[in-house]
């Protein structure tokens, strides 16, 4: 069962996500070394970072929607933590979401595309006698 | 070059840094994550000279955040070589 999946290239496999990587400093001699941080035996930059990028992808896959942002100019949903590794696209969604994904529409916009398929209908249910609706101007 | 603690006087080790870094990885069909490339996108450079990094380095003994940093110029630039080899190493 796939995860995630990309809404531009279908891709649902490779991923991108900025995360926090955890540094230990220290001064040697005057000048700067830097270290993975370790409690005892154990690294902690390592844990630290597999955990955050756990975190992140359990949030994405369980919040659905909530970790969408509508981006108005390209009129889609972006995710603001995941982007797709393989064409750089933020429409990255569960799968699920690709079913939801044309209601963002406006209601009045919705309507007027649905306007023919509505008389269609109104025809089929009264026949052709009509009366004509009064729309404005 | 001088990092100083200044509620535990703990000095020139033990100090933690977090720095974004983007992480390219893959999610098998058992929904597990493979890490397959990591890249920094900032710099331990950019941080010093721009003072970002007294907001947000801790103490890794007492875990507070008021640390002193106390660089010269000379020192700044063998800091920086040291810095990139360490980072660029990931
Ligand atoms: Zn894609
Ligand atoms: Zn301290």
């Amino acid at each position: 069962m796939n995860k995630l999946i990309c809404n531009s290239c279908f891709n649902f496999e490779f991923f991108e996500t900025n995360i926090e990587y955890l540094r230990e400093i220290k001064v040697k001699d005057g000048s700067l070394v830097i270290n993975d941080t370790h409690f005892e035996d154990w690294n902690y930059t390592d844990t630290h970072f597999r955990d955050s990028l756990e975190d992140i992808v359990s949030y994405v896959v369980k919040s659905e929607m909530d970790a969408l942002s509508w981006n108005s100019e390209k009129e889609c949903h972006e995710n603001s933590y995941i982007k797709c590794a393989k064409c750089g696209s933020s429409q990255v969604s569960i799968p699920s979401y690709m079913i939801k994904k044309k209601k963002h529409q406006s209601l009045e916009a919705e309507l007027k595309e649905n306007h023919q398929e509505y008389n269609n209908l109104r025809r089929k249910r009264n026949g052709n006698t009509l009366p004509v609706l009064w729309e404005p101007k | 070059m001088e990092i100083r603690c200044q509620s535990c006087g703990n000095q020139n080790s033990g100090f933690l840094l977090p720095l974004w870094s983007k992480t390219t990885f893959k999610l098998d069909h058992g929904g597990e994550i493979k890490i397959l490339h990591l890249s920094p996108l900032e710099s331990l450079e950019d941080k010093l000279t721009d003072n970002k990094i007294k907001k947000e380095i801790t103490c890794k003994e007492c875990g507070n955040c008021d640390v002193e940093i106390v660089l010269n110029e000379f020192e700044k630039s063998s800091s920086i070589s040291s810095e990139r080899q360490a980072f660029e190493g990931l």
